[in-house]
């Protein structure tokens, strides 16, 4: 008996192992981020995103320490671009963690305008707006938005509800809707990434 | 060789779950096709994200309420979600389960040892954090903002120190010289014992594995959980310092367990592996080859890790 669970166990092992070791590539994530995604449509193009990130709880109470220097409770406009500035050059490294790709090419978000940071109910919430370098026709090319952070130090999701919107009008028989991005770029689905697809229906 | 079966069985399984994620990655233009079916490792790799979060969600709910009813019952629930969301933030990636791993792949430690490593370098991290945060927040009462960037420093020390560690595993292992296993134990200070003749040249003497096993353990350990400092410092806010004390040592001891179960499967996996391939001269350079290979992992670990945790902002978030 004792034999037979031995050798069916040490078959286990490997396949244990094997599918544990890429998770233990990564780093895990610290902080989280609720995320609302908008698609701005101007004359049936695609032509920049706003995004909204509600941090979670622990690291609403770091900003707030970190910034809110004259213990309101909120952001004034000093400290909305004292956070603008700490934080901007080091988003933009990282690609506003808002990864746009129209078909198979990238879109690098080059810069935000409209940087917002407020506190509702003790949450901390960020929202700004990034134009694409150039306006997508969604009936020519399929758009698709991920919001994932590369290191994987910080872990976004879509909010579970009513997390995306379209302002402006898509052409007929287009949507957005909600997706997971799970390409090389977050290492097969290593990293969980949510993702916004708008794609039309054929004819 | 007759499992040798149920071992290719299971690697040809885990490249399906590799690989599948990347094939129904080819997209184009025109009409989508419908969304592919995501992968078990992916349905994995997103339950344990949710239940994290989930866990660190309520972790802070709950802090409040000790904060504010002060009682045992809220107390109670706060260490046993500080425990799960340990469990739950090592089986996801990270906590120094790489370094772990690997160096069991490359030790010849047995379970009892590998178990006790991956205690000690789970704990360390707990105590790190609560150290760090007693010390500079509290104690010299810095900034939360100092005592982040304190907390980096030390995660770039212990990178640097596991990058050493991964280095001097792969220099013993091509030297090979305390691998000369013994059908008994004995006492080396003799070295010419005429109860075994064929004993020569003396091997070198072992100190080196329980120094290297703790050194391994320590250099994991130092590196403080970031996410701790955070709760810590939450605890701190909230005037409940000692309760987020609590709370990192159960948090510490739900990653211990979990990142122990994966020692020990490590270890059954090494002694399996090793057992296929019997116990003659062939095991010897297998055995040498996962030192020197597991010496290479860690150390490409530390160096990448190290070069990950520098080029982020001061505070170590990506952020700022």
């Amino acid at each position: 008996m004792t034999a037979l669970l031995r050798r069916s166990l040490a078959s286990l092992v490997p396949l244990a192992a094997v599918t544990l070791m890429p998770a233990a590539v990564a780093a895990h994530p610290h902080i989280w981020i609720d995320a609302t995604v908008t698609v701005q449509v101007e004359n049936e193009r695609i032509d920049a995103v706003r995004v909204e990130w509600t941090f979670d709880e622990f690291f609403s109470a770091v900003l707030l320490e970190d910034f809110d220097l004259d213990r309101s409770g909120s952001f004034d406009a000093e400290e909305v671009n004292r956070i603008y500035e700490a934080v901007e050059p080091n988003l933009r490294i990282l690609g506003y963690m808002t990864h746009v790709q129209a078909a198979l090419d990238y879109q690098k978000l080059e810069r935000i305008r409209g940087f917002d940071a407020v506190v509702d109910d003790g949450l901390v919430r960020f929202a700004f707006e990034a134009p694409l370098p150039e306006p997508v026709d969604p009936r020519e090319r399929r758009v698709s938005v991920s919001l994932f952070d590369e290191t994987y130090y910080i872990a976004i999701s879509l909010k579970k509800s009513d997390p995306i919107r379209v302002e402006g009008r898509l052409p007929t028989g287009c949507d957005a809707e909600r997706t997971t991005e799970q390409g090389p770029s977050t290492m097969w689905g290593v990293i969980v990434a949510d993702a916004v697809r708008v794609s039309c229906a054929a004819g | 060789m007759r499992s040798v079966h149920p071992i290719l069985l299971a690697f040809v399984l885990a490249a399906v779950f590799v690989a599948l994620p990347a094939l129904a990655q080819i997209t184009g233009t025109g009409p989508a096709p419908p969304p592919a079916e995501p992968s078990l490792w992916q349905q994995w790799l997103r339950v344990i994200a949710e239940q994290q979060q989930a866990f660190y969600r309520e972790l802070s709910g709950a802090m409040r309420a000790v904060q504010q009813e002060g009682a045992l019952g809220p107390a109670l629930a706060l260490t046993a979600l500080a425990f799960a969301y340990g469990v739950f933030h090592a089986v996801g990636p990270g906590h120094g389960k790489v370094v772990i791993t690997a160096y069991l792949l490359a030790s010849r430690e047995q379970l009892r040892r590998g178990v006790a490593l991956a205690f000690l370098a789970g704990g360390l991290q707990g105590l790190t954090a609560v150290l760090l945060v007693g010390v500079v927040a509290v104690a010299l009462s810095a900034p939360g903002l100092e005592t982040r960037v304190a907390g980096r420093n030390l995660e770039l020390a212990s990178y640097g120190l596991i990058a050493l560690a991964g280095i001097w595993l792969v220099y013993v292992g091509l030297r090979g010289g305390h691998r000369h296993r013994h059908g008994h134990a004995h006492d080396h200070a003799h070295d010419h014992d005429p109860a075994c003749g064929r004993h020569v040249p003396p091997p070198p003497r072992e100190p080196l594995t329980v120094a290297r096993a703790f050194s391994i353990a320590g250099a994991v350990g130092l590196r403080p959980c970031s996410g701790a400092i955070v709760v810590l410092l939450f605890a701190l806010g909230q005037g409940i310092f000692w309760v987020g004390v609590g709370a990192t040592m159960a948090m510490a001891l739900g990653t211990a367990i979990a990142v122990s179960i994966l020692a020990v499967l490590t270890v059954l996996f090494r002694n399996a592996a090793l057992r296929l391939f019997g116990d003659g001269g062939r095991s010897a350079w297998i055995e040498r080859g996962l030192a020197v290979a597991g010496g290479l992992a860690i150390a490409g670990f530390g160096v990448l890790m190290l070069s990950a945790a520098w080029s982020l902002p001061r505070a170590g978030s990506p952020l700022y």
